[in-house]
Order: structure tokens, then C-alpha cells, then sequence
């Protein structure tokens, strides 16, 4: 259309028209080349969709099942739960089977995930009707036992912790049409928020991405190259040099309603001493039943194939929800106690709380080179989100990085409307590109305190690509001061490790935005809890002159409705412990009596797992690894807890593998999760802008040269209106 | 009057025109040349990791580094594979799927490239064509290519797990569409046709 209406003007015969005379050439090579851009470009559309005419039809990425055609495998595993909630408190008991079905000696291998606060406290392998006690031993010294066992043919099981959520068990020297059980128990405490309590067993590992670069030589440290079925598919690297171990394969296989894979039964019961309004379970069917105060649930089909998550949630009747709970349990002289308890602060659901206080935030947003893309579009979305949310009183600043630190202001400023609009200019105008220079950021953010009441905020936005967590870590546990650090997960893939981590140490939270579409949904949220009043500089003070040692030592600011939980070793249960905190505009400070507290089993246990994780987290904020090391050995060995450094492991006395007789090794393979490929990652983004712009810039271009070329005409019809006018 | 206002607003016109206009093609080209000369520079990366088995970083700010040279001499093709497939690789290279399988073993070794850069010839793919990936220990691992699907990654994820020990390459689909954000992918499999070292 364009062209062929463009070859009918004056445009080539500069003969008869005066006025192309006065126009310069270039239009003419300009058009040229524009009209060779556009038509190579319509030309490549055309072609493109032919070809896609052509027979390449949309398939799929066919499985390929697994070769050999194995229709039992070697090697199943099924599993029950049964899960006592008292109070706080859930005492768990997980029994896994393993069976051979095959005809040879086998051992299996099974990765599975508890939840990230179970202290594992007891292990027992069954076989027939014989029990065998576990014992909890240093890691290395168990995996010796373990492996002389199994080589010299006894039934031994082992079971490590690969990540706090994260472990493994092994069983040696299952015979042939056999069935070994190991059974574990765990502690936990029960989630409880905005008056629901809630307890979560997950059932699923959700693949890990593995950075760094293989070891050297890390096939024959293993033993060999890879093979399918003994360990996890990824190699060991100079980043994550236990890789082999967190990745368990994937069965290609989806489960059925006739074929469960990793089948498991779910029996729950609850006491929480009242009656409550209602139980629910998030993903599956239950069955419950009611004795006083005693509720009974199961899983309405009996089992469920390891695909999701069993998630439950109950709640009191109005009015009986509790402030304050306290929990006590002695072992062998000494006294443990579990405080809980929920501020008494209203929930400030309604708009412009005065409560708030007025706060100084700092943003810091990343636009390194691995932004690029859509993380930064996510990043300046996040970023111009937050700009409106800040209220007249509040303070802010803008930090931005990538191999260099600019700092948009060079003190905080008034969130007035022209610092605000100015702040935005900037923001929207971020590209990315360059290096990851997170460190200079950090301190610029945390250089400065607060003005007083004020709250201050550092809200910190990047994919967290990098390699130096420690120093960072480090960093925000020296500099943090009384600021509070928010961190945002950008992309499909950011270190959620130094996310969780960063807030963790930065007394703040975290979130994960995976798209763009999410920006609004994800930051509201950040925000309604951000806005509502925190309690801060919570202070539990112990009766005077008693001695006591109490976790999480550093106490996190709570928002609405969370409540505040306490593991304490203490030598007298005697007097009051009293609780203080303030809001924006009021102190407040609780009495809560000591004395006749309800005798708990389980308290001594979540006393020493709050002080493992208290010592890793030392580990971090700079003490040395060994002594770390030896800390948590002390407490897990007297506990009996697995740890990063203590495993459970038993063994049978007898023998039972006769010489001879080969072992072959088996992997459980985990069942994938509802809604997932096997083993899958997104696909990346495979296409550049660049013929966009190349469009965008041809078309443009075409523009201004019609625009140059009709203009004359145009031109000398409106000279002829005029001077009609004239006179 | 009237006249001095159209003819001022003519000129802003085509000046904006020109300049936004020349703008996007050297944005445009700019895509094109980072694509082309990155490739030298990782050249020299590429052949200290050779020598020494170690991470090297083509430039010093580089978020990512040459783990694989890819082969199709067939297509005349010849590229330094970067890791990852972030956009900050893939602007200077075919990336490598962080996760998916390492060349040799079981499972499928993904590298995603551009479809308007780098991975423009997998059109020209065909079932049967060799394709040589060599690792950064020197071993030449040597594939033929026997499937090539179309998938909608809003519907499809990626697999590494399927058992074989396969080269799977993926870009975008169309080839010549014009919009960069589509959810077609193009996938081409390769099988594993031995290994040789090379040096």
C-alpha cells in the first residue's frame, strides 16, 4: 500500500517539481534502504509462517521411559505419618518400608524432605518383628559404621541430613523378597499467625539448580561415573560440593489412582485442650472425628501418592484463641520451657493506623548484568510500587548497583511529591549491565541509623546472583544497627538462600517475585505487613539472679498477629518472666508466672534445636567452622539429633548376607510433584529485541521521509488558502 | 501563521522520526555486534580453560564464562558455550541449562541460544547432522541429531532426566517472528555418537 502509492508522487521526477529541487538527496537513499528493511522483514514473516505450515507441527517433549522396560521396580518404598499435636507441639512419627521385589541383595536409597524446623530425635529399623534401636553418631563416623556393615553383609540403615529440610536414608542388605522399616520421630512446633494454627508435611523436593563448576575429578570420587539409580544427577562442584546427594532423580513415571508412586498414609490427631472451630487440610481429603477435645483425622482414601504437600490448618472458637502459652518439661535435672505468646496488639485492618510509625526507607535495587532482561523490568516495577506506597511523613532514598554504587540522594529525603516524581524519573530510566558489586551497596545502605521515630526500612531488590553470601551475611550482622532488611527475590532462578538468609539477619522478610504479573500481588502484600504496627525491641527479662539460656537470641520484630516463641533452659521455674516491647506510640510489658506450668515431653528437644540453628547461624557472623563443629556435637549428641554433623545409624548384630552373593544398589526415585515435569526447568528466553527495534526503527525512519516527501503539496495548497485569504 | 506552525511541526516530526528511528537501529545493531564480537573474546577464555581446567571470565565484569565449544561444521558453525542461560549470557552466547546433564553423562545437556543470533542455523537442522560439543577437559563428545519438535513453553518445561545420554539445543520458534516474547520454543535432540579427545 504504501510503496505503491508513494511511486505515484513527484517523489524521482525532480524535473517538473521546483520544490524537490530544494529538498536535499537523502530521502531518496534513505527510502531505499528503508523499503529493503521492511521487505526482508515481511519477507521473513512470510517464510516464517509457511514453515510453521510446513509440518512441524506442536509436539511434545516425549518421556522416554526408562530403558529395560522394568515394569516392578527393584526397590519401593512406602510410608505412614502419623502426626500428635498437644498444645504447641508435634510429635511426629514417619515410618518408611522398603521392599526388594527383586532377586538379588539389594540397598536402597531414599532422598526425602521433613520439614525445615524437625528436630529428628529417634530412629528404629524393623525387620520382621525385630527392632533395632538407632544411635546418633558424628556424620563421617557413622557412614564408617554404616559402610563396614554393609560390606561385610549385615542390615544396617543410616539416616543424614542433607539440608535442614532435606534428608537421606540408606538400608543396607535387603534380601531378596524382604521389607525393612526404618521409623523416625521428630519435634516440631506448630505454626500459629493471625489466630490459626497450622503444621505442613511436605511430600515433594522441588529440583535444585547447582552452580559453580564440577570438581576436578569429581566422577571417580564418587566412585565411577554417574550411573541412574545410585545417585542424584547432578555432579559435585566447586560451589556446592555435596551436589550429588540433594538431587535425587525424578520417576518419569505419573502416578495413578491404580499406581501410587511412594504411597503414604497421613493419621492425624489434634489436642489442643479446647474445642476448635474448624479443621481443615489445604490439598487432600480427610476424614475427621470428634472425642471432648480430642479431634481424629485421616486421609479420606486411605493413601496418596507423595505429590504434594499435606498441609493443615484449625483454628479455636472465638474468644478462646490464646495470648500466651507455656510449656515446661524436665530431663535429667534439668528444666526446659517453651514460651509463646502474641503481643497485645491490635490488628490494625483499618486505614491510616496513627500507630504506624513513620519510616525512613532505603531501596536498593540491583542492575547488574544478570538483570537483564525481564528481572529488570520486574525490579523497576517493585521498586515504583514501593515509591507509592510512601506516606508524607516518611523518609527515603534510592541505592542502585552494578559494578558501582550510585546513591540518588546523599541523605535520606522528605517523601514529598518532588522528591518522589524525581525518584521516579531516575528508576524508570535503569538499564542494566555490568558487575555485581553488592557489598559497597549494603554498607551505603546501612552507613546511616535512623532519625528517631522513625522505623527504618532497607528494601533490597536483586536476583542475588553471587558468590560472596559470607561477606554479605557478615556485613548486614555488623552494620545491620536498628534498620531492618527486606529482601525481594527477582527472576526465575535468585538465591533464595541469601534471600532467606539476608532477612533473616537483617530482621526483616523475604519475598519472591517470579513475573511481572506478580509485582502487585507480592509487594501489597510485603506492604499491608509492613504497614501494620510492628512490635519492636521485644525484651523478655527472666526472674532476677536465675541462671538461663535462651533461643533465638536475637528477637525478631513481629507483625500483626505472629506470635513470639522462646526455647528456654533455665535452672528455676520459679516467679514471673516479664515481656516488653513497644509500637509506634506505646510501650507495653507483660507478666507471665512461672510457677505450676504444665509438665510437656518434647520441650527439652525444641530447646536444643533452636540452639543448633542459633549456633549455625554463628557460623555466618564469623566464628570458626570447628567450633561451631563442636558446639552443635555436644548439644546434638545429648539431645539425639540429626545435624549437618550427627546421623542416626543402626545395625543388625547378625550377619545376614552370605558371602557370595553380590548387593546392587537402588534409588527411590522420588514421585514428581503435582503439576510438574519431570525433572524440569523453565525454558529460557530464546529471542533478542533486536528485530523489534529494527522494525520499529525502519518504520520510523519511512515516516519521516513521507513526511519530508507529501509535505510540498500539502505545503503549497496551504500557501494558496492563505493568500486567498489575504485577499 | 498557520503556515510556519505546520512547517515547524513538519520538522519536529521528521526530526523526532530520525532520530528515534536511528536510534532503534543502532540498538538493533548493537544487539547484532555484542553477539558477533563476544564470541572473539571468549575465544581467548576458552583456550586458558583449556590449559588449565579452571573458570575463566572472558572480561573481568563478565557474569558468566565459556564451558563448551559447539560444533555443527556442516552449518559452518562454530561457538563458545557460556554458562547459564540468563539474558546476560545468552547476549554473547549459547548458555548451558544450569542443572541439565553434564556432556557424557546420563541425562540431557541444554544449551539455549538466540534464534535471531547464535542458534539462526538450527533451522537449518536436519535429522542425521553431527553436532560436537567438546567439555572443558578436552573430550569432543559427538551427537546426531534424531528429533526436532516444536514445543509451547507455557505449557511444556524442560527435562534433563530422560535417561539417555542425549545434547538437547532449544531456541525460539518462529525463526523470523518479529515480537521477541513468545511461548514456541524450537527443540532439536541429538543423540550420543561416541567421545574422542582432541587434545
Amino acid at each position: 500500500m504504501l510503496i505503491s502509492r508513494r511511486s505515484n508522487r513527484p517523489l524521482f521526477t525532480e524535473k517538473n517539481d521546483p520544490f524537490s529541487k530544494s529538498c536535499s538527496r537523502w530521502p531518496r537513499y534513505v527510502a531505499l534502504i528503508v523499503v529493503a528493511l521492511l521487505g526482508s522483514l515481511l519477507w521473513f514473516s512470510a517464510h516464517a509462517s509457511v514453515s510453521e505450515e510446513e509440518g512441524i507441527s506442536g509436539g511434545q517433549m516425549l518421556l522416554k521411559s526408562i530403558e529395560g522396560g522394568e515394569l516392578a521396580p527393584a526397590l519401593t518404598q512406602q510410608s505412614k505419618v502419623h502426626i500428635k499435636v498437644s498444645g504447641m507441639v508435634a510429635q511426629v512419627a514417619l515410618t518408611q518400608s522398603f521392599q526388594n521385589n527383586s532377586q538379588q541383595w539389594v540397598e536402597g536409597t531414599y532422598v526425602f524432605p521433613l520439614p525445615d524446623k524437625a528436630a529428628v530425635n529417634r530412629m528404629r529399623m524393623k525387620i520382621g518383628e525385630r527392632v533395632i534401636e538407632g544411635e546418633i553418631k558424628e556424620k563421617e563416623q557413622a557412614k564408617q559404621i554404616y559402610h563396614e556393615a554393609k560390606a561385610v553383609g549385615k542390615k544396617a540403615s543410616l539416616v543424614s541430613q542433607q539440608r535442614p529440610n532435606m534428608f537421606t536414608s540408606k538400608v543396607a542388605n535387603i534380601g531378596p523378597g524382604e521389607v525393612i522399616t526404618v521409623q523416625l520421630d521428630y519435634i516440631e512446633t506448630v505454626a500459629y499467625d493471625q489466630g490459626q494454627f497450622s503444621l505442613r508435611f511436605p511430600m515433594t523436593i522441588t529440583p535444585r539448580y547447582i552452580p559453580g563448576s564440577p570438581l576436578q575429578g569429581a566422577d571417580s570420587a564418587n566412585g565411577g561415573p554417574l550411573v541412574a539409580g545410585t545417585s542424584g544427577w547432578a555432579l559435585n562442584t566447586d560451589q556446592v560440593s555435596d551436589a550429588n546427594e540433594i538431587t535425587p532423580f525424578i520417576n518419569p513415571e505419573l502416578p495413578t489412582p491404580q499406581q501410587l508412586i511412594n504411597p503414604i498414609t497421613v493419621t492425624a490427631e489434634l489436642d489442643m485442650g479446647m474445642p476448635l472451630q474448624a479443621v481443615e487440610s489445604a490439598y487432600h481429603n480427610i476424614v475427621l472425628s470428634r472425642k471432648d477435645n480430642l479431634y481424629q483425622l485421616r486421609l479420606a482414601t486411605g493413601n496418596v501418592s507423595m505429590t504434594q504437600d499435606f498441609s493443615l490448618n484449625w483454628r479455636p472458637q472465638p474468644g478462646s484463641a490464646p495470648r500466651a502459652a507455656l510449656f515446661s518439661e524436665q530431663v535429667e535435672g534439668e528444666k526446659y520451657a517453651l514460651l509463646m505468646m502474641v503481643p497485645p496488639v491490635k490488628s490494625s485492618s483499618t486505614e491510616n493506623e496513627p500507630s504506624v510509625l513513620p519510616k525512613e526507607a532505603i531501596y536498593i535495587i540491583d542492575t547488574s548484568g544478570s538483570m537483564d532482561g525481564v528481572s529488570i523490568e520486574q525490579a523497576r516495577q517493585s521498586l515504583l510500587f514501593a515509591l507509592a506506597q510512601l506516606n508524607p511523613q516518611d523518609r527515603f532514598n534510592v541505592i542502585s548497583f552494578n559494578s558501582t554504587t550510585h546513591t540518588l540522594f546523599n541523605s535520606a529525603v522528605a517523601a514529598n511529591t518532588r522528591n518522589i516524581d524525581y525518584a521516579r524519573r531516575y528508576v524508570s530510566g535503569l538499564q542494566s549491565g555490568g558487575g555485581t558489586e553488592m557489598l559497597s551497596a549494603l554498607q551505603a545502605a546501612l552507613r546511616d541509623d535512623a532519625e528517631a521515630g522513625f522505623v527504618r526500612q532497607v528494601m533490597f531488590i536483586t536476583d542475588g546472583a553471587v558468590g560472596n553470601e559470607e561477606a554479605l551475611f557478615n556485613t548486614i550482622h555488623r552494620q545491620l544497627g536498628n534498620s531492618r532488611l527486606f529482601t525481594v527475590g527477582i527472576g526465575s532462578g535468585p538465591n533464595s538462600h541469601f534471600m532467606r538468609k539476608a532477612a533473616q539477619f537483617g530482621r526483616g522478610s523475604f519475598t519472591h517475585i517470579g513475573k511481572v504479573s506478580e509485582v502487585q500481588e507480592k509487594m501489597t502484600s510485603l506492604f499491608s505487613k509492613l504497614d501494620n504496627p510492628v512490635v519492636s525491641d521485644i525484651q523478655v527479662n527472666w526472674p532476677q539472679g536465675v541462671s538461663v539460656e535462651s533461643y533465638p537470641k536475637r528477637l525478631p520484630d513481629l507483625y500483626s498477629g505472629e506470635p513470639l516463641l522462646v526455647a528456654v533452659k533455665i535452672a528455676d521455674l520459679q516467679g514471673a518472666v516479664t515481656l516488653s516491647g513497644k509500637t509506634a506510640d506505646r510501650q507495653w510489658q507483660q507478666d507471665i508466672q512461672l510457677n505450676g506450668v504444665q509438665n510437656h515431653s518434647g520441650v527439652a528437644t525444641l530447646w536444643a534445636r533452636e540452639k543448633i540453628v542459633s549456633l549455625l547461624d554463628e557460623k555466618t557472623t564469623g566464628r570458626p567452622e570447628p567450633e561451631v563443629r563442636q558446639a552443635v556435637l555436644d548439644v546434638a549428641l545429648t539431645h539425639q539429633l540429626v545435624t549437618p554433623y550427627t546421623s542416626f545409624i543402626a545395625v543388625e548384630k547378625v550377619i545376614s548376607r552370605p558371602a557370595g552373593e553380590g548387593l546392587e544398589g537402588k534409588a527411590v526415585l522420588s514421585a514428581r510433584a503435582k503439576g510438574q515435569g519431570a525433572q524440569s526447568y523453565a525454558y529460557p528466553q530464546t529471542a533478542t529485541g533486536a528485530q523489534l527495534s529494527l522494525l520499529w526503527g525502519a518504520l520510523l525512519l519511512l515516516i519521516a521521509v513521507i513526511a519530508k516527501v507529501w509535505s510540498p503539496t500539502s505545503m503549497r495548497g496551504e500557501q494558496a488558502a492563505v493568500k486567498v485569504g489575504d485577499k | 501563521m498557520i503556515f510556519l506552525t505546520l512547517k515547524l511541526m513538519r520538522k519536529a516530526v521528521i526530526a523526532l522520526c530520525l532520530v528515534a528511528g536511528g536510534f532503534l537501529l543502532a540498538d538493533s545493531g548493537w544487539i547484532y555486534a555484542k553477539a558477533e564480537l563476544a564470541q572473539e573474546l571468549i575465544e581467548d577464555a576458552w583456550s586458558q580453560t583449556l590449559e588449565t581446567g579452571a573458570v575463566v571470565k572472558p572480561w573481568p565484569w563478565a557474569d558468566t564464562w565459556p564451558v563448551a565449544r559447539l560444533e555443527a561444521a556442516s552449518h559452518d558453525v562454530d561457538l563458545y558455550v557460556l554458562q547459564g542461560t540468563h539474558g546476560s549470557s545468552l547476549a554473547f552466547g549459547p548458555g548451558y541449562l544450569i542443572g541439565s546433564a553434564t556432556p557424557g553423562d546420563v541425562g540431557s545437556t541444554i544449551i539455549a541460544g538466540h534464534r535471531d543470533t547464535h542458534f539462526r542455523f538450527m533451522e537449518e537442522l536436519k535429522r542425521g547432522d553431527l553436532i560436537k560439543l567438546t567439555d572443558t577437559a578436552g573430550k569432543q563428545h559427538q551427537y546426531l541429531v534424531n528429533a526436532l519438535h516444536v514445543v509451547d513453553s507455557s505449557k511444556e518445561q524442560l527435562l534433563t532426566d530422560t535417561g539417555q545420554n542425549e545434547l538437547v539445543l532449544v531456541t525460539c520458534y518462529p525463526f523470523e517472528a518479529i515480537n521477541p516474547g513468545g511461548p514456541l520454543r524450537y527443540v532439536v535432540h541429538a543423540a550420543s555418537h561416541g567421545v574422542r579427545r582432541v587434545m
